[in-house]
C-alpha cells in the first residue's frame, strides 16, 4: 500500500477497550488484530492508534479530561 | 442423482487459522480448505474465526473462538461443532446460532447461552462486531449486543449494551402511519444499522439509518441514488436518533450490505438491469468502481472492508477494496481485480467476505 499516511477512520475513546496492566487501549481493526496507544500517548496529544499487524491506522477522538478515568484505574 | 460435493477455497487474515487451512499464516491466493458432499447454506465470519453452515443444518467452524463450542477442538481445520443449526452469524469475537429456525444460542468467552425462543422462524441474521440482529419471517426484527450509538433501537431503548433480544420498534418516526413496519433487510457497519423497510398500509419502502455520526453521509448519497425525490430526508441522526427517506418506486433493491464504513446496494431501477452502487469510506478503494466490467453480476459480498462478486456465467470472482492480507489476490491495490478463475469443470455458487479474509464456494459442473 502506498497510502501508508491515510487515516482508516474516527473512533471515540469510549468504544475502546482499556486495561490498566498495559496502560493501553485497543479495538478491533478490520484485519481481526487491534488497534492500539498507550494511555501516555494520548496524554502527550498523540491521537493516532496502529494496528501491530497491519498498516491501518485510526484517529481517536477524545477530550483531555476524558482521560482521568482512565488513569485512575491504573494503580 | 447426486453429487453435490462442495469445495471452499480460502485467502487473506488467517492468524488464528481461520481459514481451516492447518495453519496460521495469511495467504493471497485462494486455497483449498475443504470439500463437502453437502450444499453451503451460509459461511459467517467473525474477528479470528470462520463457520461454515451446511444445508443439512451441520455447523462447522474453525479459528480461535471455535473453542467456545469445544476447548478440544483443532483451531486451524474445520470441524464439526453443532448440529440442527438454521441460521448462523458472528461478531469480533462471538457467534450467535438459531437452531430449528426459533432457539437463539449465543456462544462467547462466557459459555453457552440460550438467549430467546422466537414466536416465527426466522428469516435471516446480521450481525457486526458487537452486535446482532434477527429478522423472521414476519418482518419482526430482534436485537442484542452495542447498542452505544443507538443502532439497533434508535430512541426506543437507550441502553448502550443490550445483553438479551429485545424486539426493534420504529415509533421513533414522528409519522403515526407508520404501524407495522417489516423489516425487508438490514446492515451493519462498524457503528450505524440502515434498515430496508416495507410499510404495508402505504406500499411503501423506507431506508433508515440509525447511529451517532454519518461522518461519510452515507445517507445523503443513498438518499440521491435510490430516494424519492418527491419527499425530504426526514429525522436527523445522533444518538438514539433515526434519519430516513422513502425509496423511489421505481427503483428495486436487491441487496444492501455493509462493510465497516461504507454501504452497498445492488438495485434495478424501472427494470434497466442490475447496479452495484457503493456509499461511505473509499481512502482504500472500498466503493464500488465497475466501469472496467464488461460481465454482469450474479451476487456479491462484502467484508470488513473488502468487496467480492461473482460474475454471470458463475467462473470468475473480482475483488475491490482493502486487500492488505491477501483477500483481494496478489496484487492488489483497491481497484477491481479477478481474484478466481475456475478451470472450466466447476461453477462458483457464493462468496463470502470476512476480516480481511475471503471464502469461494465452488461445485462441479453438472456430466
Amino acid at each position: 500500500m502506498s497510502e501508508t499516511e491515510t487515516i482508516y477512520d474516527q473512533i471515540e475513546i469510549e468504544d475502546f477497550t482499556f486495561d490498566p496492566d498495559t496502560q493501553l487501549f485497543t479495538y478491533p481493526c478490520p484485519c481481526g488484530d487491534r488497534f492500539q496507544i498507550s494511555i501516555y500517548d494520548l496524554q502527550d496529544g498523540e491521537n493516532i492508534a496502529v494496528c501491530p499487524s497491519c498498516s491501518l491506522m485510526c484517529e481517536i477522538i477524545f477530550d483531555e479530561i476524558d482521560l482521568q478515568e482512565y488513569l485512575d484505574q491504573i494503580s | 442423482m447426486g453429487f453435490l460435493l462442495r469445495y471452499i477455497d480460502c485467502c487473506g487474515s488467517n492468524g488464528n487459522g481461520q481459514l481451516g487451512l492447518n495453519h496460521s499464516e495469511d495467504i493471497d491466493r485462494p486455497t483449498f480448505s475443504l470439500a463437502v458432499n453437502q450444499e453451503v447454506e451460509d459461511i459467517a465470519i467473525g474477528g479470528n474465526h470462520s463457520l461454515i453452515l451446511f444445508k443439512n443444518k451441520n455447523l462447522f467452524a474453525s479459528g480461535e473462538q471455535c473453542g467456545f463450542f469445544d476447548p478440544a477442538l483443532d483451531s486451524d481445520r474445520f470441524d464439526i461443532v453443532q448440529k440442527d443449526v438454521t441460521h448462523v452469524c458472528a461478531g469480533w469475537d462471538f457467534t450467535a446460532i438459531v437452531k430449528n429456525n426459533v432457539s437463539v444460542f449465543l456462544y462467547d468467552k462466557n459459555g453457552k447461552r440460550h438467549l430467546i425462543d422466537l414466536s416465527e422462524n426466522a428469516k435471516f441474521m446480521r450481525s457486526s462486531l458487537h452486535s446482532v440482529i434477527i429478522v423472521d419471517n414476519k418482518g419482526s426484527a430482534f436485537a442484542f449486543g452495542d447498542n452505544k450509538k443507538g443502532q439497533l433501537f434508535g430512541d426506543m431503548i437507550t441502553d448502550k449494551i443490550v445483553p438479551e433480544p429485545k424486539k426493534i420498534t420504529f415509533e421513533d418516526l414522528p409519522n403515526s402511519s407508520f404501524n407495522g413496519l417489516m423489516v425487508l433487510d438490514c446492515c451493519m457497519g462498524r457503528d450505524y444499522t440502515i434498515f430496508y423497510l416495507y410499510d404495508e398500509e402505504k406500499d411503501t419502502n423506507i431506508i433508515l439509518m440509525r447511529c451517532k455520526t454519518d461522518r461519510f453521509s452515507i445517507l445523503t448519497n443513498m438518499y440521491s441514488t435510490i430516494g424519492d425525490r418527491d419527499h425530504e430526508i426526514q429525522g436527523s441522526v445522533g444518538v438514539n436518533k433515526s434519519q430516513w427517506f422513502f425509496v423511489d418506486k421505481h427503483v428495486k433493491i436487491n441487496g444492501l450490505k455493509s462493510m465497516w464504513s461504507s454501504v452497498h446496494v445492488w438495485y434495478n431501477k424501472d427494470d434497466t438491469g442490475n447496479k452495484l452502487v457503493s456509499f461511505g469510506n473509499n481512502v482504500y478503494g472500498q466503493k464500488y468502481d465497475g466501469s472496467k466490467l464488461e460481465e454482469e453480476i450474479d451476487s456479491f459480498d462484502v467484508g470488513t472492508e473488502h468487496g467480492l462478486l461473482v460474475t454471470k456465467d458463475k467462473h470468475k470472482v473480482y475483488a475491490w477494496g482493502w486487500g492488505e492480507h491477501g483477500n483481494c489476490g496478489p496484487s492488489s491495490d483497491g481497484s477491481l481485480k479477478l481474484l478466481f478463475q475456475d478451470d472450466g469443470e466447476r461453477i462458483v455458487q457464493n462468496v463470502f467476505g470476512g476480516y480481511a479474509n475471503t471464502f469461494i464456494v465452488t461445485s462441479r459442473m453438472p456430466m
